[in-house]
């Protein structure tokens, strides 16, 4: 099973999102402080990241450089999403895996996911 | 960001970083309603939804789906009102609805909103002057 963490500081978006996607079999971990997400990955270990890009004291860059430079996480696929509008330049200067726009549709995060992360990943949707 | 041309000319219109501020918060809670819904044609589609247990979980998935419409009201509502500072975070603010006083800890352009109460009917909150 799939295995995700879900990053914003959004509640409602922490709930929801974690929640569809445990309906749609994935396993969920949820973080909505951005100073916990490196140990969490670390503890959890997941198979991908999702992660808001506008979150009180994100520095995306520094964030996704760590991620890189860390021996255990180095290979894990990170995949933005937002509701902000300039997801498609943000990716493309930090070098994530995917970006995803809120609000999404089921198949379209099952695709992002299957895309991100290189697997045939399971859904209901 | 520029309104469009019918808006232009409204006294007090909201306009530049609250204006996108309310775009992106309007566009969260679209995204959590459009997610819970999307959660309950999952579980109608797959038969799911006829046990006491999954009814009951899905009949708060419902109401958590409406507060997030509710939600989308309250800000169309602020937007219209003309009314949207933008704040940082740190900035201390008050609660028009419920009076509670609280650290605004979102991130910078996104709307105030109260902690307790979820309204956005906030202000900067200034400390009485006695005497």
């Amino acid at each position: 099973m799939t295995k995700i963490l879900v990053v914003d500081d959004e509640v409602s978006i922490l709930r929801s999102t974690q929640l569809l996607l445990m309906d749609m079999g994935f396993e969920v971990v949820t973080c909505a402080e951005q100073s916990h997400v490196l140990d969490t990955l670390r503890k959890e270990r997941p198979d991908l990241l999702l992660q808001d890009v506008r979150m009180p004291g994100l520095d995306l860059d520094r964030l996704v450089r760590a991620i890189r430079q860390d021996t255990l996480l180095s290979r894990l696929p990170i995949l933005l999403f937002s509701a902000s509008m300039d997801l498609d330049e943000i990716q493309e200067r930090v070098g994530a895996s995917g970006i995803l726009e809120k609000p999404f549709k089921p198949t379209e995060i099952v695709q992002a996911i299957a895309a991100a992360t290189g697997q045939t990943v399971g859904g209901a949707a | 960001m520029t309104l469009a041309p019918s808006r232009a000319g409204k006294p007090n219109a909201p306009t530049g970083p609250s204006m996108e501020g309310a775009l992106h918060d309007v566009t969260n809670a679209v995204a959590a309603a459009r997610s819970y819904g999307e959660i309950l044609l999952l579980r109608a589609r797959s038969g799911s939804m006829s046990s006491p247990a999954t009814m009951e979980d899905s009949t708060a998935l419902l109401e958590s789906m409406l507060r997030e419409l509710e939600r989308v009201g309250d800000i169309v509502r602020t937007v219209r009102g003309g009314v949207i500072e933008a704040y940082q975070p740190g900035d201390v603010l008050a609660c028009a609805d419920c009076g509670y006083t609280f650290v605004h800890r979102k991130a910078a352009g996104k709307l105030g909103s109260c902690r307790r109460c979820k309204s956005y009917q906030v202000t900067r909150w200034k400390p009485e002057t006695t005497g």
